[in-house]
């Protein structure tokens, strides 16, 4: 009886599965099995999808840039056209010790700021400590947190944080986006059927681009954008991926004329061994760091608020 | 590797009807067992597996040795120690440490503690206890010393090795060696009960406190300066339920795996919202724990045989450990203070000779003190938990809330769950005799729809159960 109540499931929810699979594997059973297999297998639960569960596709914000293949994108008008992401070698890794400097490119229109926090579980941690400060500190501002957890840019069809976060700036009138996502992200690309593998200069080049998607939006609509560096982390994979990620989210803020936070030096520098704990000022160590080497503790959590906190406080100022 | 996610329904599929075929070759089933438990222990952090192993293999050996040259005492003494070294040093270290390092820091001094930097097993408050139940039934009973595959077995029986229930050595190894057919493990006991508990137990996890924690607890607790009285007061409702339908939810699982496997696990539950004062919740909830601490804790120490002060005082301290147990921080302290000290002020009552409240003013009073405790529970911090209790009072966003909030989903669940509670087990049974009586097809149909439902209104991705972390 188990494996008939097994598979009768996993057909009604096939859907929710692929995307499953998708987030946490990065594979696609839709795309291995033959098109006609795939149709018919997926067949119930996309049904279910259309008649009983919510949802849909989303409008996706596209970029004017041509994409890998080539083929052109329906063009969207935007404030500035900067020199859009292009397709070369990965870059060369800092010598140890060094790290990609904040960039403070602009600042706040004065008055009352609409600020929405997005990203991933990071965000999560540093959303609250922010806002309580923020509202303190300004209680005319209006803050808003829609930090998701395993979230990120690389798989669109589970969170979708371009479009998302430009529906949130017309919903909302919105002057400032603070983004702090990452971890989740260095893994495989499909971009229009086709497999970037990470790191490859075509994953970074699409990654670029999805990047540009949500600053361009921003410019489009002069909403200020603050994108926040990734600290240095433990394993392997997500370590190469931060170090890639901070190469793009630095350049792109630099293109676009828009702010990068670098959280290197306040929690740990990418080109230097892994160390949870780092020395206060006192001397003393103090663990920054949570167990799986990705995530901050609240004593890290907080270094990173007063940072940002202190980043936009200066941005405000005429 | 989380029991609700895909990965571990499939592991099911695959590893149930293997387990089941092996039940005439007791040993290959157990090694499969022992291999299965390193394996899902080794998806969290590989490096965990073989520390799990070397511990099994100390804690083996340590019995071993008592059986062998009839010595107990310090082999006994030694494990105890190396089990209560190993749990303290990884979990509750840098909690000192930190705390030292605070307090110096006002006096002008430094700590001199060094830095650990160290990962903590998952689950180990739960085998380290386990293993100190196998080293005291040895020392009782030195020829009740196991081998080296049931000692590895024992600590790494993976429905309870994630959290819980806290097993004991004498109870578990009896239904090892049980010989009665009928009551031999291998092969599945009480299949539909089984069924009815893992559904149950999805329900109550997946949908319920999944529900109550992004819909309630979650946003009132990040944000708890921009939550009206009403607001604090609901989310601290929710918290209470959600705790329970998570921890509950989570047992009545592991309790439905360990029937397929043709175990019988303890009780960890027995409604304890219906507890009519602090004493009797503690016997009705996380029942595992509070019994290892009342055997292993409480009584040691002298129990209620030295009088009525020094009774307090070990009540007190086992109330202490207990909230100390749950994890390294200063609200998990407060948290077991109140209820020890919510328990002596009980004590006290009945030696003064007040009256017994009415049932139903004695259950409410003991849900509200059970439920503003559990802010300290949930809290980051002490200040957090201060400031949402403070907020009850005095919030700075006004008493009654200004948002649509979705007060029917909680006021339902909460009707759900205190209405629901003297019935459980008259559901129960009548559940489990249903199935029975529809058979197999109508059932299995039934069930499918339930798994459907699940998967519909739960959350996406895979939820975290509150007792992982401990």
């Amino acid at each position: 009886m188990l494996p008939g109540v097994a598979l009768l499931v996993t057909l009604c929810w096939l859907t929710s599965l692929e995307r499953y699979l998708g987030v946490r594997y990065h594979v696609s059973l839709e795309s291995a099995l033959p098109e006609a297999v795939a149709d018919a297998v997926f067949a119930p639960s996309r049904w279910l999808d259309d008649r009983v569960r919510a949802g849909g596709s989303r409008p996706l914000f596209r970029l004017a840039w041509p994409s890998a293949t080539d083929e052109a994108e329906p063009a969207t008008p935007v404030v500035k056209t900067p020199q859009p992401p292009q397709l070369e070698d990965l870059p060369q890794a800092l010598p140890e010790g060094e790290f990609l400097p904040t960039l403070a490119q602009q600042k706040l229109l004065p008055g009352v700021q609409r600020i929405l926090l997005a990203g991933d579980s990071m965000m999560q941690g540093v959303a609250p400590l922010l806002m309580s400060d923020l509202t303190r500190l300004h209680p005319d501002w209006e803050v808003h947190d829609m930090s998701r957890q395993s979230t990120g840019l690389t798989v669109r069809r589970y969170f979708d944080w371009p479009s998302r976060i430009a529906d949130e700036m017309d919903a909302k009138s919105l002057t400032l986006v603070v983004v702090f996502l990452g971890p989740n992200d260095p893994w495989d690309m499909v971009v229009e059927g086709k497999r970037h593998v990470f790191p490859s200069p075509g994953w970074a080049l699409h990654y670029a681009q999805r990047v540009d998607e949500v600053v361009a939006a921003a410019a489009e609509r002069k909403v200020r954008v603050i994108w926040m560096g990734l600290p240095s982390m433990r394993e392997g994979r997500v370590r190469d991926g931060a170090v890639l990620q901070n190469h793009i989210f630095h350049a792109r803020a630099k293109n676009w004329g828009t702010d990068y936070l670098a959280t290197e030096p306040l929690i740990g520098i990418l080109s230097e061994p892994f160390k949870k704990y780092k020395q206060q000022e006192g001397g003393q160590p103090v663990n920054f760091r949570a167990e799986d080497g990705i995530h901050m503790t609240p004593s890290g959590l907080r270094v990173i608020k007063q940072a940002l906190l202190a980043h936009i406080e200066k941005a405000a100022q005429p | 590797m989380s029991f609700v996610s895909p990965e571990f329904a499939l592991f099911c599929l695959l590893f149930l009807p293997l387990y089941w075929a092996l039940a005439q070759h007791a040993r290959w089933q157990r090694g499969l067992l022992i291999v299965t438990g390193y394996g899902l222990y080794a998806t969290w952090v590989p490096a965990f597996a073989g520390v799990l192993l070397a511990y099994s293999t100390v804690m083996w050996a340590l019995g071993r040795c008592m059986s062998k040259t009839g010595r107990t005492r310090w082999p006994l003494y030694l494990g105890l120690w190396l089990a209560g070294s190993f749990l303290l040093s990884l979990k509750y270290y840098e909690f000192v440490r930190e705390t030292f390092q605070t307090v110096l820091q006002n006096t002008g001094f430094y700590s001199l503690l060094p830095v650990l930097d160290v990962v903590v097993p998952v689950g180990v408050s739960f085998f380290t206890f386990q293993a100190v139940t196998y080293l005291v039934m040895v020392g009782r009973q030195p020829g009740f010393a196991r081998s080296w595959p049931d000692v590895l077995l024992f600590l790494s029986f993976w429905p309870t090795l994630f959290a819980g229930p806290i097993l004991r050595a004498d109870h578990f190894f009896a239904q090892l060696d049980e010989r009665e057919p009928a009551r031999q493990v291998g092969l599945p006991r009480q299949a539909w009960l089984a069924l009815y508990l893992i559904t149950l137990g999805l329900v109550q996890k997946v949908v319920l406190a999944s529900w109550l924690s992004a819909q309630w607890v979650d946003p009132v607790y990040k944000f708890p300066e921009q939550a009206s009285s009403v607001v604090l007061a609901a989310a601290m409702l929710a918290y209470s339920l959600q705790i329970f339908l998570d921890f509950a939810g989570y047992t009545s699982i592991v309790t439905g795996l360990g029937l397929l496997l043709g175990f019988r696990l303890p009780v960890n539950f027995r409604q304890p919202y219906l507890a009519r004062n602090l004493a009797d919740f503690w016997t009705r909830w996380h029942v595992s724990l509070s019994s290892f601490i009342r055997d292993y804790i409480y009584i040691p120490m002298g129990g209620n045989r030295r009088g009525f002060a020094r009774t307090q005082a070990h009540v007190l301290a086992g109330m202490l450990i207990s909230g100390l147990w749950h994890g390294a921080n200063w609200t998990f302290v407060l948290w077991g203070l109140l209820h020890g000290l919510g328990v002596v002020v009980l004590n006290l009552a009945q030696r003064l000779g007040f009256p017994a409240w009415p049932r139903w003013a004695a259950q409410a009073l003991t849900f509200l003190f059970v439920s503003l405790a559990w802010v300290f529970f949930r809290a980051d911090s002490v200040p957090q938990a201060l400031r949402m209790l403070q907020g009850l009072w005095h919030s700075p966003v006004g008493f009654w809330p200004a948002d649509v909030l979705p007060w029917p989903g909680l006021l339902a669940i909460c009707v759900l769950v205190l209405g629901l509670s003297p019935w459980a087990a008259t559901l129960e049974r009548k559940a489990v005799a249903s199935f029975g009586r529809l058979g197999l097809w109508v059932s299995g149909l039934l069930l499918s729809l339930a798994l459907c439902a699940v998967l519909f209104y739960g959350p996406e991705g895979v939820p975290n159960f509150i007792y992982y972390r401990f």
